[in-house]
């Protein structure tokens, strides 16, 4: 027992030493880039008070000031509602306007009027797994604090690189910078999956957008972010289209294999349920990520779910009863409301593949208010040929073109097969 | 020429009729009148009722009642009463009229009274009772996705019996109020008849929904075979329960086949207009051996959406 507490007063020791040398590091970065730091507010005009708060951190001499683009989303969204304010370290404030935003990244520029002189310069490179970062930020409206951190890579997977912080991002800090031990922005801190795991928008697209406030600010920001969604759509589905997919089997199905490895799968069955009367053997794939647009509106999900049922014990009619029954709701996979989407408009088909499955099929899309070359698309497909067996097959996408959700059903509808 | 004189219920309904062929007819509890009443508040010579020799018309006349004699609600001590007159001796209610008076024109009888004479053998209503109970029976097993237990079934038919009991039930008893019979048979078996009817209608529907999902103005042919069923079942419900003329009986079903319509055209209408995050929708499929023909190529059926998105992007543009 004694022996034990030595050794942890010996641990505590050590861990205390590196943390003074990391408390001492992150206090001189905040002391020296304070000023450069700024509360970003939305004011909603009607009542005169705050709505929703972010962070913001000075990038040029000449005021430019990087944010989240989900802090100013209500500005970009609903002009006539809000407005955008900042707020210095001395406590004062003033207007901002909105330069360039990157809806893909989260990632939003805004000027302020009057300037400080003290500004964040941009690293040349990401650090090193391992490295000491210091995220900077105003949490919960509390005042600016600094969180000393592990840089740990990009994230593993993920279709719009991430930088993986270990170390507490919390609300309110959106939008702040995360910097190098030499004060350098390596990183914009953007969202939390809890328990000291952090995200950050990596130094590559705050560099471009940094660089495009040589560009023109645009003239309307709905034309600009449709064109940021269809630059990232044709991205995202370009490997899905390009060519036939790969099938693996799922139950006696077969279905789409791997296609890209920024897509992760997950699978379930009721195997070791003894009782049912019916098997399931599950698998649903959905993107990790979503693209914000506003408080009500999201985009940029992908799913794809498959549900193979076999039944000994029922008989046909009850099995395509049961089969009937799973298939009378589906869901879209982004949130949208009234104001940014039209109702889905659907239409129901029996179809045939190459591989010879019948499919009764459901295909619904609908359509966005604010972006008319995008559409959400979904299928929900069943197979008829079998009498005591049967594929449920099911994709949702979320601000596509036709032709890219075209191309995608079809590529999604040939790859449903019997083994 | 006679005095008609008819007993009538609160709501003026007759009860008792008499015909006297003499000139004037006495009313009252004593046991000397013509008519006897049995009425407390009516004393023992109440009235006197007489015919005018020269013109026929019909004379009351109050014998010093305690009570009094009230015409159409009025007291009055004399009075010439016309046939729409109800006069009130205590709680009792008469009218008076002579024998010429016309009576309304005979209902002729509806022929498919003559052809739904099956109906009202118990024999058949048992069997399309039996009928319909074996069908939901076996909907109800192809429903069950665990261990069938046919103690399951009890609850379920009981229940579909009680509810739907209620309307044979109720026409019944409106018959009884109006003094006719109730031919519970006839109302059963009709009632089973339809049901029946309805479940085969629904199957129909499901394997036209699974094989033709896209046909034009599908809801409508559906709101429509609905609505004719219920308009079946309300008219000869109508005709077994009461006797009424085909007009009446054609106005009374279509009026409520048409609310019922509305109703539901309107819901839909409103459900329609809503917004709703998720694709509304009915999902039919069956077994393999329902299916008429193959699907459509896929590469078809990919083309064929163009519609849709355009339909999207006019709902968009509508202002």
């Amino acid at each position: 027992m004694k022996h034990f507490l030595l050794r942890l007063v010996a641990v505590l020791m050590v861990l205390g030493s590196t943390l003074t040398s990391a408390q001492d590091n992150a206090k001189q970065l905040f002391g020296h880039h304070q000023p450069a730091l700024y509360q970003i507010r939305m004011i909603e005009l009607e009542s005169g008070n705050k709505s929703s708060i972010g962070s913001g951190f000075q990038v040029s001499a000449d005021g430019l000031v990087v944010t989240n683009y989900h802090v100013v989303s209500d500005a970009v969204f609903y002009p006539q509602k809000y407005r955008m304010e900042y707020q210095a370290q001395n406590g004062e404030t003033g207007e901002l306007n909105l330069v360039h935003v990157d809806v893909v990244n989260d990632l939003a520029l805004v000027r302020i009027a009057n300037p400080g002189t003290e500004f964040f310069n941009l690293a040349l490179g990401l650090p090193s797994q391992g490295d000491n970062i210091y995220s900077l930020g105003n949490p919960h409206d509390l005042g600016m604090i600094v969180v000393p951190g592990t840089y740990n890579g990009l994230k593993k997977n993920s279709f719009n690189a991430k930088i993986h912080f270990t170390g507490s991002i919390n609300p309110g800090m959106s939008g702040g910078p995360t910097v190098n031990k030499d004060g350098e922005v390596i990183g914009v801190n953007v969202a939390t999956a809890g328990n000291q795991i952090g995200f950050l928008v990596p130094l590559m697209p705050l560099t471009a957008l940094v660089e495009r406030a040589q560009e023109p600010t645009p003239q309307d920001f709905m034309v600009d972010i449709q064109s940021q969604l269809l630059e990232n759509q044709q991205r995202l589905l370009a490997p899905f289209t390009a060519q036939s997919w790969p099938l693996a089997s799922l139950g006696q199905a077969k279905v789409a294999g791997e296609v890209v490895d920024f897509l992760p799968c997950w699978g379930d069955s009721n195997s070791n349920d003894q009782n049912a009367f019916f098997l399931t053997v599950q698998k649903r794939c959905r993107l990790d990520e979503e693209i914000y647009l506003h408080n009500s509106l999201r985009t940029g999900s992908m799913e794809m779910e498959y549900e193979w049922l076999s039944s000994e014990k029922l008989s046909s009619a009850a099995f395509y009863n049961l089969f009937e029954q799973s298939l009378q709701s589906v869901h879209p996979g982004n949130n949208a409301g009234k104001e940014d989407v039209t109702n889905f408009a659907c239409e129901q088909q029996r179809i045939q593949n190459q591989q010879q499955m019948q499919v009764r099929l459901l295909f619904c899309t609908r359509s966005y208010q604010a972006f008319p070359e995008l559409y959400d698309v979904l299928i929900l497909g069943a197979s008829y040929d079998r009498e005591n067996q049967g594929l449920i097959s099911h994709f949702t996408l979320a601000g596509v073109t036709r032709e890219l959700s075209q191309a995608f059903s079809q590529r999604f509808l040939e790859a449903l097969a019997w083994q | 020429m006679a005095i008609v004189i008819e007993r009538l219920s609160g709501d003026n309904r007759q009860m008792t009729h008499y015909r006297f062929d003499k000139p004037s007819v006495s009313v009252g509890r004593g046991y000397g009148n013509d008519i006897r009443l049995q009425d407390p508040y009516v004393c023992a010579e109440h009235i006197l009722i007489e015919t005018q020799p020269e013109d026929g018309t019909i004379l009351v006349r109050d014998l010093g009642s305690m009570n009094g004699m009230l015409v159409n609600g009025k007291p009055c001590v004399e009075a010439k009463v016309m046939p729409e007159d109800v006069l009130t001796l205590g709680k009792t209610r008469l009218r008076l009229f002579d024998s010429h008076a016309k009576v309304a024109p005979t209902l002729r009888l509806s022929v498919v009274e003559a052809k739904l004479a099956f109906l009202s053998d118990w024999r058949f209503a048992l069997l399309i009772a039996l009928l319909y109970a074996a069908s939901l029976s076996y909907q109800t097993y192809t429903h069950t996705f665990k261990e069938f237990e046919f103690s399951s079934l009890v609850p379920r038919l009981l229940g579909e019996f009680v509810v739907l009991s209620v309307w044979p039930l109720l026409f019944g008893l409106l018959a009884r109020l109006y003094k006719q019979d109730a031919r519970l048979t006839n109302q059963f078996a009709l009632l089973w008849s339809v049901a029946l009817c309805g479940l085969a209608l629904s199957w129909l529907n499901r394997w036209l929904q699974f094989n033709f999902p896209q046909l034009p103005l599908w809801y409508w042919v559906e709101t429509l075979v609905a609505g004719g069923l219920f308009f079946v079942l309300l008219w000869t419900s109508l005709l077994i329960a009461f006797h009424q003329s085909l007009a009446r009986r054609n106005r009374i079903a279509l009026g409520a086949t048409l609310i019922m319509l509305s109703l539901l055209l309107g819901w839909k209408q409103l459900n329609q207009a809503s917004f709703s995050p998720s694709p509304q929708y009915r999902f039919s499929i069956m077994q393999p051996g329902y299916s008429l023909g193959e699907g459509m190529q896929v590469d078809d059926f990919i083309e064929q959406t163009d519609a849709l998105y355009q339909r999207t992007k006019a709902q968009r543009d509508k202002p």
